[in-house]
């Protein structure tokens, strides 16, 4: 969603220091999209397979589902760089409200 | 590029690619206008059912069905979107912001809603409406026959994904947006229930979007989530539901608190009493509003702990409100009012509101509440807060900033009729309501019997309801009046406070020639209290970057359209159904394509035309 961003106006003092960052960035990324297509695989492969117990291979791609998340939001959409306090108190009331919701739905259904 | 060629093209196709967040917000006032006179003629034709004892006018399912439509148009496509038109006409403004952050996305919020809506009130036409109640609980919803409930799953889907959308735009614009010195603590309060009326959109329909999703696939592809047969559970359904449909209850009422929080500031010469009380006010009801869903389900059977739980939190969101009624109060208080059509929808929605608030409170109460539930005394309630307080509201706030919208001011003599007739009409429609509900009488019943004596009251009721029919019908006469020969005005007719007072009229389309800085809260006030003609402005005038015009998003939605069709009528017409979603979700996904394929950086108006441009609006 590009579309206020006036044209020429990134990459005008691209320093090497700035280069070296860039780089650090795109390994980080091409690690990251590499590692969440195996983790994707392995959490398949979890449920396909009949070689781990269903209540085990469920909390087992819960925590695969939480790297998953990591990895989006911090490799892919930035979350650790400045600036970005307002998407955390978002991502962390969502959470909050998320989790009394589920909790309360759980423990009144079940 | 610059603005010239989109002058040569023709009015409509401006109108349908435009990315103006003033004339989306006007489009979102006039689909949201008819939806509203859809439903309203719906409410009559209920009302005319129920005159009289054991009426035949309009029975069985069909009564079904336009309650149903009643309730899904009214909230869904009516009070939503309007709240959107005026969210879109005025944040932007109040923030001194030159669009919304996202002005395609703005666009596309919209289309998807109106598209939405249409689909929706196309099954009038095609075989019946939905007949399950705007709730739709399971089973009821699950079994119910033909492709009503289809309609309502589809059109409310798409309806939702425009709202979401919409809301998350809100969020980032206002978090982004805001004029230098424009900080948290001096956003209007209309700004303020916009912002938390976008987060409660943003948590809250994601859960109608899933709950909608299940009804779907349980009805479309044989699913078993709600069928106790199979292992399912019908009152999931309903928690989902209410998980989303209690919040949304707060995302219709708090942008009416941000209108009447402007409007009485204005029209009381003085700046709102509490302020932070009332932003702490605000947020503190969006909070609250996700703990309290399970109200609604008191008599489901979930036991005591639970009951008492959600009532205590229930009751506690009263204190916030609480805090609001007084401060409107205290800043009327000492204040010289004038009584203009805004201030009276303003000041008569306070006692209204209290009144249904009031009534919220009994409800709250689990064990009365086994008696109260599913009697015309719920519904005496929630039109108490709902028309009482957010259509007031809403009209408070078309009289308010009809001038800013479309330069024209509505009449005043006909306002007050307006107000007078719907005011007195909607007491008379409901306050009797109350007693038949305490008498017995059940929500969604077609009829009752003569010897009930339920009668007169429900005559009464219906003569209530006329008067609010002649409101609405003054409104648009109204409406009429002032565009065939109604007077231009000042670009600050009411002697304003905030920002959208300081442009001219009519407001031109990059809004601020220079972005203002803003020195405190009600900014434009400052700045005449200090005697200064003008806002400071932030900037030297310079070039101003705005967005192109895209007809994407119409098309976009139209795939949709297309393919909701081929989901609705998937259970039964098979093959010719699946060419529909292919084609519909084909045309969604070609123009998702387009747009991230064409770089599209918007066009720059330059600085001597708007120099040009602005001495013309001054002369």
């Amino acid at each position: 969603m590009a579309s206020n961003e006036q044209p020429n106006s990134v990459h005008h003092h691209s320093s090497l220091q700035k280069k070296i960052k860039l780089k650090q960035e795109r390994r980080q990324h091409n690690v990251s999209f590499v590692m969440m297509i195996l983790l994707t695989i392995v959490a398949f492969a979890a449920i396909a397979s009949d070689a781990i117990s269903n209540s085990v291979a469920v909390l087992f791609i819960i925590v695969l589902a939480g790297v998953q998340v990591f990895f989006q939001l911090y490799i892919w959409m930035h979350l650790g760089h400045k600036g970005h306090e307002f998407p955390m108190w978002g991502i962390a009331s969502g959470l909050l409200i998320a989790l009394i919701t589920v909790g309360t739905l759980v423990g009144l259904i079940w | 590029m610059s603005n010239a060629h989109a002058a040569n093209k023709s009015v409509l196709w401006d109108w349908l690619t435009t990315v103006d967040h003033k004339k989306i917000g006007i489009l979102y006032l006039v689909s949201g206008g008819f939806f509203f006179l859809v439903g309203g003629l719906e409410a009559v034709l209920i009302r005319i059912q129920l005159m009289n004892p054991e009426m035949t006018f309009l029975t069985g399912n069909l009564y079904n069905q336009v309650l149903t439509m009643h309730g899904t148009t009214m909230i869904f496509l009516a009070a939503m979107p309007i709240i959107f038109g005026f969210m879109n006409a005025v944040v932007p403004l109040q923030i001194g912001a030159r669009d919304v952050a996202f002005p395609f996305v703005n666009s596309l919020g919209f289309w998807l809603f109106f598209f939405g809506g249409i689909l929706l009130n196309l099954s009038w036409f095609l075989g019946g409406a939905p007949d399950a109640g705007w709730t739709a609980y399971a089973p009821l919803s699950t079994t119910s026959t033909g492709h009503g409930v289809d309609f309502y799953v589809l059109g409310l889907q798409i309806a939702g994904a425009g709202t979401l959308m919409g809301g998350i735009n809100f969020l980032v614009t206002i978090i982004n947006m805001r004029a230098p010195g424009m900080t948290f603590m001096r956003m209007p309060l209309f700004t303020w229930t916009a912002f938390v009326t976008s987060g409660l959109i943003l948590f809250a329909f994601p859960a109608l979007t899933i709950g909608l999703f299940l009804l779907m696939f349980e009805r479309v592809f044989e699913a078993n989530f709600f069928d106790a047969n199979m292992g399912g559970n019908a009152i999931i359904w309903e928690h989902i539901f209410w998980i989303f449909g209690h919040p949304e209850v707060y995302i219709l009422i708090l942008p009416a608190f941000g209108i009447i929080s402007e409007v009485v500031a204005t029209f009381s010469r003085k700046r709102l009493f509490g302020y932070s009380a009332m932003v702490f006010a605000t947020v503190l009801i969006g909070f609250l509003g996700f703990m309290v869903w399970a109200h609604h389900m008191f008599t489901v059977g979930l036991g005591p702990v639970a009951n008492s739980i959600f009532a205590v939190a229930t009751m506690a969101i009263a204190i916030p409100t609480g805090v609001k009624i007084f401060n409107w109060v205290f800043t009327m208080w000492g204040g010289k009012i004038r009584f203009t059509t805004a201030n009276l929808f303003s000041v008569g929605f306070i006692p209204t509101f209290v009144m249904g608030g009031v009534t919220g409170v009994m409800l709250a109460v689990a064990p009365a509440d086994y008696q109260y539930h599913d009697s015309y005394f719920v519904v005496a309630h929630f039109h108490y807060v709902i028309v009482g307080g957010l259509i007031l509201g809403l009209f408070s706030g078309l009289y308010y900033w009809y001038p800013r919208m479309f330069g024209l001011m509505l009449n005043e003599a006909l306002g007050k009729w307006n107000f007078w007739t719907f005011f007195i009409g909607f007491h008379l429609t409901f306050f009797p309501q109350h007693f038949l509900g305490l008498m017995g009488m059940p929500r969604r019943y077609f009829t009752y019997p003569e010897e009930f004596g339920l009668g007169s009251l429900n005559f009464i009721s219906t003569i209530g309801a006329v008067f609010m029919t002649v409101g609405t019908i003054i409104f648009i006469i109204n409406v009429v009046v002032t565009h065939a020969k109604g007077k231009k005005v000042s670009g600050d007719p009411w002697d304003g406070r905030t920002l959208e007072w300081a442009i001219p009229n009519p407001t031109p389309h990059y809004n601020f020639l220079q972005t203002p800085l803003v020195r405190g809260l009600d900014a434009l006030w400052i700045e005449k209290m200090a005697g200064n003609k003008k806002m400071t402005p932030a900037e030297p005038v310079g070039d101003i970057h705005m967005p192109n015009n895209s007809v994407l998003p119409l098309f976009m939605s139209i795939g949709f359209f297309i393919a909701g069709f081929g989901f609705i009528y998937y259970s039964s017409a098979g093959a010719p159904a699946l060419i529909a979603i292919i084609v519909g979700l084909g045309i969604g996904l070609a123009c998702m394509f387009l747009r991230s394929w064409i770089d599209d950086h918007g066009h720059h108006l330059h600085k001597e035309d708007l120099l040009k441009e602005d001495k013309g609006v001054d002369a």
